[in-house]
C-alpha cells in the first residue's frame, strides 16, 4: 500500500510541475505580448489541433516516422553484427573502435551537411540517424557479448552444447537486455537527429521541413505546435518499444 | 560392465602464469596422485580454498594441468563425458525447467527422446507439475532439484559435484541428499562429491579423501564406508566412528 501511495504522490508532483511550467509560459507570454516571439499556450494548443486534422501533418508524420524506422532497423542490423564482432574479437574491436569514436564526436551538423552533398534529400535524414545510432547499438551489443555469464560458458562446455544452440539459448538472451537498452536510448535520439536533418535537407514530406517552413513565415505558434507533436510522437514510439519488450525474462540467474 | 575408474597421475597445477621457478606454495597441486573407484561415490573433504573446485575442474577438462594426466580406465567412452552439479543450480533464467534439462541432451538424443528423458528425470525429482515454469518461479531447493535431474538425465559415466547442497538449509540438505542417493542407487555412476560437511561425507561417500589445508595439496587421510547407501544413518555406530576420525583430522 505504501508503495502505491508514494507512486501516486510522484505522479501528482510530476503533473503539478507540468502545470507550473505551463503557467509560467502563460505569464511570460502575457508579459511579452506578441505571438511572434512567444505565443500563449492556448494559441499553441489551437494550432496543434488545427495541424492534427490536416492531411499534410499525417503525410509528414508518416514520412518522418518511416525514416526513423529505416534508420533504426539498419542501425540495428549493422550495430548487431559490428557489436558481436567487437565483443568476440579484439582485432575487430581494434578496427571498429576508431570509426565509432570518430562518429561519436563528429558534430551532427557536419554529418548532415556532408550527407546533403552525397545523397538525395529523402535519404539524408536516414543516413544521419544511422551514423548516430549504430555506434550506440554496437557498443551495447559488444558490452552484452562480453558480459555473457562465464558460468554459462562452462555449462555449455561441460554439456557439449553446440555453437548454434549456445547462440540461441545463451548468447541471444544474454545480450537482449543490452540490445534493447541501446534501442531504447536510440529512439529519442533518432527523432531529434532525423528532424534536424530534415530541417536542412528539406524533403517534401517531413516534420522538419514543416518546422523550417513555419519558422520562415514567423509562425512561432506553428513551430511550437510541430515541436509538441514531435515530442509526443517520440514518447509514443518509446512506449511502443517498452510494450514490445515488457515481461521478458532477462533477469540474471 | 565397463570400468569407469578415474586416475590422476602426477598432476601439477598452478594458477600462476609463470611456469619456471615459482614458489612451491603457488602450486595448488604438485605431482599429485589420486584414484577414484568406478561406480562409487568418492568424497573430497577439505577446508575451503584448499583446491577442491580446482581438482574437479581439472578432471572435468575446464582447466588443464601443467603436468601429468587424467586417465579414464575405459576404452569405449571419450574422457570428456561428465555431468556436473555446480555449487549453484546454474539454470538458464530465460528457459523453462523442461527446456533447461532438454538443452543439455541436444548433443545426445533426438527430440522425442530428449523430451521423454527430461520428463522422466523431472518426475523422479518430484517436479512433474513444474516443468513449464521458469527458474525464478521455483524455490532454491526446487532449482537445485532441477540441476540434479539435469545431471542425471545427461548420459555420462561420471558425475562431478561441487558442494551442491551447501547453500541450502539443513532440512533441504537432507532431502536433497536422500534424493541424490535414490537416483544414484538406481543409476550408478562414478561420482565425485566435494564438500566440507563431515556428516554429508559420511552419509554419501563410499570413499572419503581428506585434503589438508596446505599448498600444494596433500591427502591427509582416506576412509572407506562400505555400508550400503540405503541403510545409512548418521546415528549408527559405524558412521560415528568415521565422523570422529574425520573431525580429529580436520580440527
Ligand atoms: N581463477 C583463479 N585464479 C587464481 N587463483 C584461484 C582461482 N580460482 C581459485 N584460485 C585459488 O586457488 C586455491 C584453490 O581454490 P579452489 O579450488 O576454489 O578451493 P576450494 O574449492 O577448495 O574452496 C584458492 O587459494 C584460490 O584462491
Ligand atoms: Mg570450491
Amino acid at each position: 500500500m505504501k508503495a502505491s501511495f508514494s507512486r501516486a504522490k510522484i505522479v501528482f508532483i510530476s503533473v503539478l510541475s507540468a502545470i507550473v511550467f505551463i503557467l509560467i509560459w502563460k505569464l511570460v507570454s502575457l508579459r511579452i505580448g506578441t505571438d511572434i516571439i512567444l505565443p500563449s499556450p492556448e494559441t499553441v494548443l489551437l494550432r496543434l489541433l488545427k495541424i492534427l486534422i490536416s492531411v499534410k501533418f499525417w503525410f509528414a508524420v508518416g514520412a518522418t516516422a518511416l525514416r526513423i524506422l529505416y534508420g533504426l532497423v539498419i542501425s540495428f542490423i549493422v550495430g548487431f553484427f559490428a557489436g558481436f564482432a567487437c565483443g568476440k574479437n579484439v582485432y575487430a574491436n581494434a578496427i571498429l573502435s576508431p570509426i565509432i569514436s570518430i562518429t561519436r564526436t563528429t558534430p551532427v551538423m557536419s554529418i548532415i551537411l556532408l550527407a546533403m552533398i552525397w545523397f538525395k534529400t529523402d535519404f539524408v535524414p536516414v543516413f544521419v540517424s544511422i551514423l548516430m545510432i549504430f555506434p550506440i547499438i554496437t557498443a551495447n551489443v559488444s558490452q552484452g557479448v562480453k558480459n555473457i555469464d562465464k558460468r554459462f560458458i562452462e555449462l555449455g562446455q561441460v554439456y557439449h552444447i553446440g555453437r548454434f544452440d549456445f547462440f540461441i539459448n545463451i548468447t541471444l538472451p544474454s545480450i537482449a537486455p543490452f540490445v534493447f537498452a541501446g534501442l531504447r536510448s536510440s529512439i529519442g535520439l533518432a527523432w531529434k537527429v532525423v528532424i534536424a536533418a530534415e530541417v536542412l535537407s528539406q524533403p517534401i514530406k517531413a516534420i522538419g521541413t514543416n518546422l523550417q517552413f513555419s519558422q520562415m513565415n514567423l509562425e512561432t505558434a506553428d513551430v511550437i505546435a510541430w515541436t509538441v507533436a514531435a515530442v509526443i510522437l517520440g514518447r509514443i514510439s518509446e512506449r511502443i518499444l517498452d510494450f514490445v519488450v515488457r515481461n521478458k525474462r532477462w533477469e540474471s540467474p | 560392465m565397463s570400468d569407469h575408474t578415474i586416475m590422476l597421475d602426477n598432476i601439477t597445477f598452478s594458477y600462476s602464469d609463470r611456469t619456471d621457478n615459482i614458489a612451491e606454495s603457488s602450486y595448488v597441486f604438485k605431482n599429485f596422485n589420486i584414484e577414484f573407484p568406478s561406480d562409487k561415490v568418492s568424497v573430497i573433504l577439505g577446508p575451503s580454498g584448499c583446491g577442491k573446485t580446482t581438482l574437479l575442474n581439472i578432471i572435468g577438462g575446464l582447466l588443464s594441468p601443467l603436468e601429468g594426466k587424467v586417465s579414464f580406465n575405459n576404452t569405449t567412452q571419450t574422457s570428456d563425458n561428465f555431468s556436473i552439479l555446480f555449487q549453484e543450480p546454474r539454470l538458464l533464467p530465460w528457459r523453462t525447467i523442461r527446456k533447461n534439462v532438454e538443452i543439455v541432451l541436444k548433443s545426445k538424443f533426438d527430440k522425442q527422446l530428449r523430451r521423454e528423458t527430461a520428463e522422466h528425470y523431472l518426475s523422479l525429482v518430484g517436479l512433474k507439475d513444474s516443468m513449464n515454469l521458469y527458474p525464478s518461479e521455483l524455490s532454491g531447493g526446487m532449482r537445485q532439484r532441477v540441476a540434479i535431474a539435469r545431471a542425471f538425465a545427461y548420459p555420462a559415466d561420471t558425475i562431478l559435484m561441487d558442494e551442491p547442497f551447501q547453500a541450502l538449509d539443513i532440512k533441504l540438505k537432507q532431502e536433497l541428499r536422500a534424493l541424490f542417493t535414490k537416483l544414484w542407487v538406481e543409476d550408478k555412476r562414478t561420482a565425485i562429491l566435494v564438500t566440507h560437511d563431515i556428516n554429508e561425507a559420511v552419509m554419501l561417500g563410499d570413499e572419503i579423501f581428506v585434503f589438508a589445508g596446505e599448498r600444494p595439496v596433500k591427502i591427509a587421510g582416506k576412509f572407506v564406508n562400505d555400508e550400503p547407501h540405503m541403510n545409512r544413518n548418521s546415528e549408527s555406530k559405524k558412521s560415528n566412528i568415521i565422523q570422529k576420525k574425520l573431525y580429529s583430522l580436520l580440527a
